[in-house]
């Protein structure tokens, strides 16, 4: 028995298709820069000299970075209602919790740039009287930024690819999207074999971007 | 100008400066000399504000904190900027100069230092020597009323080292005040008002050039001894 192959249905469906690719998308964007905001707070807490900040940040990225990104993701679900008593819509839910899984992988990854500057660039600022704001924005994140970007890529990446566990709480995302289409269309193999596509079309282009500049590191370094 | 007194660093039980004492004066220069390990570099750190003081006083008579530049042993570049954005950074945040003054002054310096081909280099296309002279020019724009230098020429190939000495000669003799760490006693000796000899944490001599004298303390004799086969200085 062999399949018949139908991609037309991908084409009679690709406004529902676009919308789901939107939302990935707008997910992804959101929890970049949210994850990444929680990522350098996180980092400059485990790396400030406070005991008050630093074990509770330490804590806290060990915690999330062990979580998997399912069980937060279902856990904030259910209990973010009745904890703050806010409504809050799932296509958020899910930025949260992206958010929250990107800022602890992405500390430790902040954390290891920071950590790459010798000593002595800092001292040379604050022998000339530079004030550790504008220490960090001129020397310290700059030079960091350049030993964080790959990894940080991979990681954002990654992000991309968690997107689609936001389906499993009906965000209507690129996977929740597909699955709707199936449901009416029952043609699961073209549906599936699209999104798989779709996701390649987006990924690819990062990780050719990524091992590019992995490449022109090395060469300066 | 700047007076230190009675000056303690501890480093948990450890004295790495014990009451140090010395004076330094508008124009004046303060030769510090002393095996490696004595402290030297600290004392330094102690002025800048990089290492805590345990005890004694740091005084800076008519001498504002940011008017002291100081030129680190290793250069201490910053990696990410060009040699003219390392120069023009501070003046322009921290100083908050007129930009195009900054500017004007830094081509100025960078002529003077025999590096205006390299203002727009990155620290990791430099030579040793550049890089050197790099940081003196990073702490020359800043006008500074007194200039730290810490073994500057330590870390340079000896072909290298004439042409940073004939630098500070030339700051020298328009009057910069200097503090020199240096181990190039030949050097130290044509340059040096005064001298500061440090062993163990502690000041084993404190005045001008009488202090070479034969006569004197054995340990400086010592020291002094050790020195002549570095002590060849070709600069004029």
């Amino acid at each position: 028995m062999t399949y018949n192959w139908d991609f037309s249905i991908i084409f009679a469906y690709k406004k529902a298709i676009a919308s789901g690719i939107l939302i990935t998308l707008g997910l992804t964007f959101s929890s970049i820069i949210f994850g990444s905001i929680v990522g350098l707070v996180l980092c400059l807490l485990k790396l400030s000299k406070n005991k008050y900040t630093k074990y509770p940040a330490m804590i806290i990225i060990e915690a999330f970075r062990d979580l998997p990104i399912l069980v937060l993701l279902i856990w904030l679900f259910y209990t973010i209602t009745p904890l703050t008593g806010l409504n809050i819509s799932p296509f958020f839910i899910a930025v949260i919790a992206l958010s929250i899984n990107l800022g602890a992988f992405s500390a430790e990854i902040f954390r290891a740039g920071f950590n790459s500057i010798h000593k002595s660039q800092i001292e040379a600022a604050k022998s000339l009287g530079l004030k550790k704001i504008q220490i960090l924005r001129y020397i310290t994140l700059p030079q960091a930024l350049k030993v964080i970007l790959p990894p940080l890529t991979g990681q954002y990446i990654e992000t991309i690819k968690l997107t689609s566990v936001a389906s499993i709480i009906s965000v209507a995302e690129l996977l929740h999207k597909s699955q709707d289409i199936i449901s009416v269309s029952y043609r699961p193999l073209e549906v599936y074999t699209a999104v798989a596509i779709i996701y390649l079309a987006i990924i690819i282009p990062l990780s050719l971007y990524l091992q590019k500049t992995e490449k022109k590191q090395n060469v300066r370094d | 100008m700047l007076e230190i007194k009675n000056l303690v660093v501890e480093i948990g039980k450890r004295k790495i400066l014990n009451k140090i004492n010395f004076k330094i004066g508008p124009g004046e220069i303060l030769v510090v000399l002393g095996p490696s390990g004595s402290g030297k570099t600290t004392l330094l750190r102690c002025i800048i504000g990089l290492t805590e003081i345990s005890g004694g006083e740091i005084l800076f008579n008519n001498l504002s904190t940011n008017k002291i530049g100081i030129v680190f042993q290793e250069f201490n570049l910053w990696d990410n900027l060009t040699v003219l954005e390392n120069m023009i950074l501070a003046p322009q945040i921290v100083q908050k100069r007129d930009a195009s003054e900054v500017y004007e002054n830094s081509m100025y310096i960078l002529k003077k230092v025999a590096l205006i081909e390299k203002a727009n280099s990155y620290p990791y296309q430099l030579s040793g020597g550049q890089k050197q002279r790099a940081a003196l020019a990073r702490a020359l724009i800043m006008n500074p009323d007194l200039l730290l230098l810490d073994e500057i020429t330590s870390s340079l190939d000896p072909e290298l080292v004439a042409s940073v000495l004939k630098i500070i000669k030339q700051l020298a003799k328009e009057k910069m005040a200097m503090m020199i760490v240096t181990h190039n006693l030949a050097f130290a000796k044509e340059i040096g008002d005064k001298f500061l000899f440090i062993e163990e944490g502690q000041v084993i001599e404190y005045g001008g050039k009488e202090i070479f004298d034969k006569s004197q303390n054995p340990r400086i004799n010592k020291f002094v001894a050790s020195k002549i086969p570095e002590a060849v200085f070709q600069g004029n």
